[in-house]
């Protein structure tokens, strides 16, 4: 009887382990993904203000 | 072709474009490393901290290597595309003036349309251009990488880079010698025509005659003559009130002079011009040589002016009269013989024309100075009006006075210049004229040319359908 109760604890332990470190596991993407978005989207605004600072027609003088 | 950059702004996408281009990838990609150095620095400071820290650090780390990641992609992506608008636009604009270019050429080249200073005589496709505003000179005005159509200067005013949009409208200067060109130094068809003959033997007098008679009958020739310089107006109205007055024209110093230059329109036609020359008899050598080495590539015909009492048989036929008259006759002193070995020699030295070729151009032998004695009698248009009706065949008056001037020649011992003449020359017509009508005698009755005007118009006409009609009038 005790035995059995045993091995439910480990089983639950492990359960919650497994739930614990898939959480994180998923914490963790979507942390990179939300980063990985942040990222491209800076590096397109980088692009943005590249193109905006440096693409000008020539001008007249006067 | 001259690649020194031009006063105007050049087409973005032959030149800014690229290097725009290039300065757009080095910003972002600079951008890029400080946005990703920026976060890796945060997930750095971040990470051993608390949870949230350690989150907040993978989140920077993440973005960090993303903005490596996705600016290497958006970089090489939008390069792609930016590079590909560049060509595209590169290549119609290319096309695009080409295509005018080519055009305005093509269609130039068939009106015959060229620039010649009349200043250095040098011919050139296209004069330098001056900007209306700013005065700065534009020395390949025509369908470039500046614009197809226009040009914009670098003071920011718009001009016309063809023909077609009225660019001869701009003030223009020569690109050798940079002295004001008019439009008419271009956009003609042109006649060149110098007059060659020993000193005294009356070239001045024989072209102002000529021009005189030219706008004289210009109605009745279908022309309406003009000048394409107030200064070649003012030089032909004094020397035109000089020989109403009884003056002889003054004598011409240089040796290589402008270009008298008159321009005849024709409605429905393009403007011609013509260039007259009357270089200097004393420097006859340098001046063939100068002369016919300019204008090698366009030279209409020649007159050539034979003073008849430089021939040793006219001086022996009129020796009682001469002396009495040699001061108002002036006779020439170089030889006719001479005069047109010069000439042929500097034909072989410039124009590269073997010792045995022919002149393809044709030349008037014009003998002038008919008016003195009896020369009128001897070749003048009265003997010619007898040869005509005395022939029993249909004669014209171009063959007999041909007939009668190259007989008397012969009689005047003067087979040789004419061997000469009709060996190297391909069309030889001969004529006689008064450039002054009567000889100087002090008084102020107005000279009045005869026969000076049938030569040039005999040269025109074959250098220039337009004239035929007007030569055959006039013949």
């Amino acid at each position: 009887m005790a035995d059995d109760e045993g091995i439910g604890g480990l089983i639950g332990a492990l359960f919650m382990l497994v739930l614990v470190v898939t959480a994180v596991i998923l914490a963790v993407m979507a942390l990179m993904s939300v980063g990985a978005l942040f990222g491209a989207g800076t590096a397109l605004r980088n692009y943005g203000l590249a193109f905006s600072n440096n693409i000008k027609p020539e001008r007249a003088t006067t | 072709m001259s690649t020194a950059p031009e006063p105007a702004i050049k087409s973005y996408f032959f030149g800014k474009g690229y290097a725009d281009l290039r300065a757009t990838i080095t910003e972002s990609w600079q951008r890029n490393l400080a946005s990703a150095s920026d976060h890796f620095g945060k997930a750095g400071r971040l990470f051993p901290g608390e949870m949230g820290d350690k989150a907040q650090a993978i989140l920077y780390g993440a973005a960090a290597v993303s903005v490596v990641v996705f600016g290497t992609a958006f970089f090489l992506l939008a390069s792609v595309l930016h590079i590909a608008v560049l060509f595209t636009f590169f290549l119609l604009i290319y096309i695009g003036f080409t295509l005018v270019y080519l055009t305005e050429r093509g269609y130039l080249a068939w009106r015959q349309f060229f620039t010649v200073c009349p200043d250095c005589h040098q011919k050139s496709r296209l004069p330098e251009y001056y900007c209306r505003r700013c005065g700065e000179v534009h020395r390949r005005l025509i369908p470039s990488s500046y614009g197809i159509l226009h040009h914009t200067c670098t003071c920011g005013e718009k001009l016309p880079a063809t023909f077609f949009l009225k660019r001869g409208e701009l003030k223009s200067r020569c690109p050798e010698c940079q002295n004001l060109l008019e439009a008419g130094h271009t956009e003609s068809r042109k006649a060149f025509v110098p007059v060659f003959g020993g000193p005294s033997v009356g070239k001045s007098a024989f072209l102002f005659s000529a021009v005189h008679q030219l706008v004289d009958q210009s109605a009745s020739l279908g022309f309406q003559p003009s000048f394409l310089e107030s200064r070649t107006e003012s030089e032909y109205q004094r020397v035109c009130e000089q020989l109403a007055q009884g003056r002889t024209p003054d004598k011409t110093l240089a040796a290589l002079p402008r270009a008298f230059n008159v321009q005849l329109q024709r409605s429905g036609q393009s403007p011609r011009v013509l260039y007259l020359y009357d270089p200097a008899g004393e420097a006859f050598n340098e001046t063939e040589g100068m002369v016919l080495h300019r204008y090698q590539e366009y030279l209409s015909g020649l007159v050539f002016l034979i003073d008849p009492f430089t021939l040793p048989a006219v001086q022996e036929q009129y020796e009682d009269l001469l002396p009495g008259v040699r001061d108002a006759l002036k006779p020439s002193s170089l030889p006719v013989e001479d005069a047109l070995s010069r000439i042929l020699i500097s034909m072989e030295e410039h124009f590269g024309m073997e010792p045995t070729a022919r002149i393809k151009q044709p030349v008037a032998v014009v003998i002038n100075k008919t008016d003195a004695f009896d020369l009128e009698q001897v070749i003048g248009e009265p003997v010619v009006q007898a040869r005509i009706k005395a022939s029993p065949e249909p004669v014209t008056a171009e063959t007999a006075q041909g007939q009668i001037i190259r007989e008397q020649l012969l009689r005047w011992d003067q087979a040789h210049l004419v061997q000469q003449l009709e060996a190297r020359c391909t069309r030889v017509r001969y004529f006689t004229c008064s450039s002054l009508g009567r000889m100087p005698d002090g008084t102020t009755r107005p000279f009045e040319a005869r026969g000076v005007l049938e030569p040039l118009l005999w040269i025109l006409g074959l250098a220039d359908s337009a004239f035929a009609a007007q030569a055959r009038k006039a013949a």
